[in-house]
């Protein structure tokens, strides 16, 4: 699976890189993914920074679906 | 403010300039939440905590505002709330000439308490003087997190609080956390499955590693049922108050008061101009230079005023003090208002609701929304004859009004 973070919705509050710093990194105005490919425990962990994260902006998808992108809003 | 109380709250100095300092104050592992005065309700709570045991009590309460569970309180609660409540409306509060008249603040209070009670797990029957009683204490209990802004002398209003508190445990908190602590302790031993949980805060806050006081649990009880119940009603009054100056002189857009896209745009931009929490209180634990080159002492309690980032017109655009409905921002229209950062609202999905991306499929509506899409499918204006009463103390107030009187005439 691929994580990936929304910068245009991103705050960077931060959450996501105190769950899983060697997943995500907060610059100065948003969050990045420093290691996109996540399986097993760190997709469990993506999985709760999607629930974590205040402005929706991390999403995960099957490798496969690259390109296929935001249904909206 | 002026004070005529004995105590008085503590004071703070403003500081933050701009987005830039804004974004410093908001994100500083440096800068603590400040609300010494309100520490008997506010305390050890998502509130007030600041780094690892903050982190720990978000993670915990983050099941409560995925897309799945803001989507089963619209269903389950918000909605069925708002109908009966109209419908109490239409049958009692007919006046002579046949217009439907309520005033906004019980009205709405008293949909947002029920929403609030099953957020936090409190199992009420569904009969109206629970809800009445929970009301009442609410109100009573709001006061206590707001103490920084009281005109009262704050030993009373603390001493006056702190009964409250007690009544609000014995009557509501603790009769529920006994009945969930119960299947918590089935799910340890694994009697049930973690699915068959409920889904509220008094259930998140037992399931915590370590077990929570029960006065940190009442008191996170007291935070959430009072955000989730005034923040929305102010807003909503403000929206309401800011289009009907918009209408005066767009009457075009009287049409669009339908449109769920309208009334999101033009709830948010009254969110920016009137936050429900306008000034955001911090206290310094190192010494912070701002970007602006303002520097913050060590020990030194600052207030950040989000009136005035949410004009910045380099986020904000031209007029930024001007409400306008169509504006486009660099930031979310709602501007700074749920304070982001690392204290950032936790309800802000609930409030404001949350668009579609390939995490969350569908557009999901915020309470403010749909509670105005709704009154507004009533017809809904102010009354010329009765008009809104707003609150001594300003926008900082315990509450920013003390009437708001409205007419629903298409309510037949």
């Amino acid at each position: 699976m691929i994580v990936e973070v929304d910068a245009a919705r991103c705050e960077a509050a931060g959450y996501c890189q105190r769950l899983a710093p060697h997943i995500f990194q907060v610059g100065d105005d948003h969050s990045e993914v420093i290691e996109a490919q996540v399986d097993g425990d760190d997709l469990e962990l993506a999985e709760e920074a999607i629930n974590l994260c205040p402005t929706r902006a991390i999403s995960v998808r099957h490798a496969e679906s690259a390109g296929s992108g935001a249904a909206g809003g | 403010m002026k004070t005529t109380g004995t105590r008085q709250p503590r004071q703070w100095r403003p500081a933050g300039k701009d987005v830039p300092d804004l974004k410093a104050i908001l994100r500083s592992e440096d800068l603590w939440p400040s609300r010494p005065d309100s520490e008997p309700f506010t305390g050890s709570t998502v509130l007030t905590l600041h780094k690892e045991a903050h982190f720990a009590r978000r993670r915990l309460e983050a099941p409560l505002f995925t897309a799945v569970a803001l989507l089963d309180y619209k269903r389950r609660i918000l909605m069925p709330a708002i109908e009966r409540h109209i419908e109490r409306a239409r049958d009692d509060q007919r006046g002579a000439d046949g217009v439907v008249r309520v005033d906004l603040l019980p009205f709405l209070r008293s949909i947002l308490v029920r929403v609030g009670a099953d957020l936090l797990g409190l199992d009420l029957p569904n009969d109206d003087a629970a809800f009445e009683r929970l009301s009442l204490l609410n109100d009573k209990l709001f006061e206590g997190t707001r103490l920084q802004w009281s005109s009262r002398d704050l030993d009373e209003a603390v001493a006056e609080g702190v009964e409250y508190k007690r009544l609000f445990t014995e009557e509501f908190v603790r009769p529920a956390m006994a009945r969930r602590a119960a299947l918590v302790a089935r799910f340890r031993v694994g009697e049930i499955k973690e699915e068959q949980l409920p889904r509220d805060l008094l259930t998140q806050l037992l399931l915590a590693p370590h077990p929570i006081d029960e006065d940190d649990i009442v008191r996170e009880c007291i935070v959430f049922l009072a955000a989730s119940n005034t923040s929305t009603t102010s807003a909503a009054c403000f929206t309401i108050l800011e289009l009907d100056e918009w209408l005066k002189a767009h009457p075009d857009d009287r049409a669009l008061l339908g449109d769920v896209d309208f009334l999101r745009n033009a709830a948010m931009e009254s969110l920016r101009l009137k936050p429900p929490t306008p000034i955001i209180l911090r206290e310094a634990h190192a010494d912070i230079a701002l970007p602006s080159g303002e520097q913050i002492s060590e020990g030194e309690r600052i207030g950040l005023d989000l009136r005035t980032v949410n004009r910045d017109p380099e986020v904000f655009g031209a007029e930024p003090d001007a409400y306008n409905p169509y504006r486009e921002s660099k930031f979310h229209n709602f501007g700074f208002s749920f304070g982001p950062g690392i204290h950032v609202c936790i309800g802000q999905p609930l409030v404001v609701g949350t668009r579609a991306s390939s995490g969350d499929p569908v557009d999901i509506d915020g309470i403010l929304v749909l509670l105005l899409k709704r009154l507004y499918e009533f017809g809904l204006e102010l009354d010329p004859a009765d008009p809104v009463v707003h609150s001594p103390g300003g926008d900082t107030d315990v509450g920013p009004f003390v009437r708001f009187p409205v007419k629903l005439p298409s309510m037949l």
